[in-house]
């Protein structure tokens, strides 16, 4: 009885949910600074943005307020003990592996295209940086141009998403004549042959090194300062993947939107209503695959380093698998399947064996790090029978009928 | 001069001719109706206008603009709108969305311009919405603009999707079976509806329906089809009377009773 008074209220008020929801915010920050190491409080910290996902705040209010957490609570929280690069190394591989989701979210979340090979988007992007901002170049075009500086990073994250678009499109030509399962066929032997072909691409002309990869790529630099901290590289992630999911949110109820759901529900009404089909796909996997392509520029400066293995199939399960989990089609969804999948892949796995390793000195082959595979299986498994749409729903845009209702503005 | 004009359209299916060199000017603003038994190639000729199929020979032109070759989105371009016999609507959307989509070709809003969310897109996306719901005022929805389209019971699907084809702003409104499942007071209210709409936004309507009592009462044309060919053409008299209509479809019984 008292409990239930007790939750009447706080769905009531939001004040009372704001208040609760900083309290949390303190309590997991500050453990996070002073414990060192806590995989949990870190966790909870993390948690706090999903608690306000589900507070009754105003939208303006639950930006300021994500964006307060993520630009100064997270980086000064982690700051307290040795770790902080741990942390922020987890971080910026789950901002990457969000935007890829974000991405691929709208192939097959938004517009209904089954695809099986989106990392070679992020190869792309990465390998698009990479031969540019590493020796690679120099050789390639006997130019003392190349090695381009780490400045010429920032517009290579726009060169990349576009190279990526690119890609994007000249895969979707040919590939969007086939539906369902063959486009996910299809998909999946694109994602191969574009890993194949940078692994082999070493000769006759030594454009990607081969299987060797690209080394000694620079990293990012502006204003004589050089980003090279997981720390620092946070900043450019959490910078990019708000300009994504701004993006997504814009699209997502635009005539675009409106017609990558349109095509998905139905292709025939769709065209009937006057969509051209191939067009209006291509556009899905042309802006799908430029926010992978960005994060793989993002990805290979980071790591001053790409080479194919980087990119094989069960990346692109895995991204996939974030977006089922998440929710296709609901961006709130995507983003926490997308943080779920990385942070444990990352961090609980990790952990795990560490732990197990230390106390019951098990055998490698036991260790859940190697059990990762298994642990995706079950979790589609578990999703597709209790799940089926996600986490967090995709939820169609309501309208207030009252503003609808009168004409303050003439037509035309 | 008529509005849509057909000549000599023809469709095979293997060995099976499904519409054969079927004829037909349809007047600009009449209401004309395809009635057959089933399997007389009517859908199949709403699919050779509609560009869903292309037809093997003939010509089909709208006010002088050939329809052949044309995909469906441009037909629809042109101002060619339907509903479909098995109801067609994007289910996960909203009523309100679902007419949106059927605006698709009149919102101009670029994607840069999305992006950037400019004044000119939100002013025309709040028009659009605006417009929306009138639209579904027309057809009696409005209070369910919110309302997923699968959640909505048969006889108000079939109206949205009637809204959704108004949404194009068509010249010619093809209507696949709207009566279909529906209960004689259903019936009643889609027959005003649909005298309503041909009136309201100048429309020509083209019909395809078993319900004879619906037929009779709103078509000012009527074109019969048996094994796809044309048997027979002309005013709801005309019909009643033509000794092979009565024979392939209407049936001696349907006649005495005062159809």
């Amino acid at each position: 009885m008292e409990m239930s008074k007790w939750s009447v209220m706080m769905k009531d008020s939001p004040k009372m949910q704001l208040s609760m929801l900083l309290l949390f915010i303190l309590a997991s920050s500050a453990s996070v600074y002073f414990l060192e190491r806590s995989v949990t409080a870190f966790l909870l910290l993390l948690g706090s943005l999903l608690l306000l996902h589900y507070t009754s705040l105003s939208n303006r209010l639950k930006w300021i307020i994500s964006l307060l957490l993520l630009v100064v609570i997270i980086p000064f929280a982690t700051s307290g003990g040795t770790s902080q690069q741990d942390y922020m190394e987890v971080a910026v591989q789950t901002g990457i592996y969000i935007a890829m989701a974000l991405g691929l979210n709208i192939v097959v979340g938004f517009a209904g295209l089954l695809d099986l090979g989106f990392v070679a988007f992020f190869a792309i992007g990465a390998y698009t940086y990479g031969i540019f901002a590493s020796p690679q170049a120099a050789q390639l075009f006997h130019s003392d141009f190349f090695p381009l500086a780490g400045t010429w990073f920032w517009p290579f994250i726009i060169i990349g998403g576009l190279m990526a678009a690119l890609f994007g499109i000249l895969l979707g030509i040919p590939v969007l004549r086939v539906k369902g399962d063959y486009l996910a066929i299809v998909t999946l032997g694109f994602g191969e042959i574009i890993r194949i072909v940078f692994n082999n691409m070493d000769k006759p002309v030594n454009i990607t090194n081969g299987a060797q990869g690209l080394s000694q790529i620079n990293q990012p630099e502006i204003f004589g300062f050089t980003f090279s901290l997981a720390s620092q590289f946070y900043f450019i992630v959490i910078a990019i993947l708000l300009i994504v999911i701004i993006a997504v949110r814009r699209l997502e109820d635009s005539k675009l939107g409106r017609s990558w759901k349109a095509i998905r529900e139905d292709e025939i009404a769709a065209q009937a209503m006057g969509i051209p089909l191939v067009k209006t796909k291509l556009w899905a996997f042309a802006l799908g695959a430029s926010f992978s392509g960005m994060m793989g520029v993002v990805f290979s400066a980071k790591n001053m380093f790409v080479d194919p293995s980087s990119f094989t199939l069960i990346e692109s399960i895995t991204i996939l698998v974030m977006v089922i989990l998440g929710g296709m089609g609901s961006v709130p969804g995507v983003i926490l399947g997308a943080t779920i999948i990385s942070v444990l892949n990352l961090q609980i796995l990790t952990e795990v064996t560490n732990f197990l390793t230390q106390n019951f000195s098990i055998s490698d082959t036991l260790s859940p790090m190697k059990m990762q595979r298994l642990i995706f299986g079950v979790v589609l498994v578990l999703i597709a029978i209790y799940r089926p749409k996600g986490l967090i729903t995709a939820k169609p845009k309501k309208v207030d009928p009252g503003k609808l209702i009168d004409q303050p503005t003439t037509d035309k | 001069m008529s509005l849509l004009e057909l000549k000599g359209v023809t469709k095979q299916f293997g060995g099976l001719t499904a519409v054969n060199q079927v004829d037909a000017a349809i007047k600009q603003g009449s209401i004309t109706a395809i009635i057959g038994p089933n399997g007389a190639g009517k859908t199949t000729l709403f699919n050779l206008i509609t560009g869903i199929y292309k037809p093997d020979k003939g010509s089909i032109t709208l006010a002088g603009t050939s329809l052949l070759n044309r995909k469906p989105n441009q037909i629809a371009g042109y101002g060619i709108a339907r509903t479909f016999q098995n109801i067609r609507l994007f289910k996960e959307m909203t009523a309100l969305e679902n007419i949106l989509v059927g605006m698709h070709t009149h919102l101009h809003s670029s994607l840069i311009s999305t992006l950037l969310r400019l004044p000119s897109v939100r002013k025309e996306e709040d028009n659009a919405a605006r417009h929306a719901y009138q639209l579904l005022q027309t057809v009696g929805l409005a209070e369910k603009c919110n309302e997923q389209a699968k959640n909505l019971p048969y006889g108000e699907q079939r109206r949205l999707e009637i809204a959704r084809a108004l949404a194009t702003k068509p010249k010619v409104l093809f209507l696949d079976e709207p009566a279909a499942g529906m209960n004689p007071k259903e019936t009643k209210v889609l027959t005003e509806l649909i005298i309503q709409v041909r009136d309201d936004f100048d429309l020509t309507i083209i019909l395809i329906e078993h319900d004879m009592k619906l037929v009779m009462k709103i078509s000012e044309e009527i074109i019969v089809l048996d094994y796809g060919q044309k048997i027979a053409s002309g005013n709801p008299d005309e019909i009643r009377t033509n000794p092979r209509v009565i024979e392939a479809y209407l049936g001696k019984g349907a006649v005495r009773n005062g159809l």
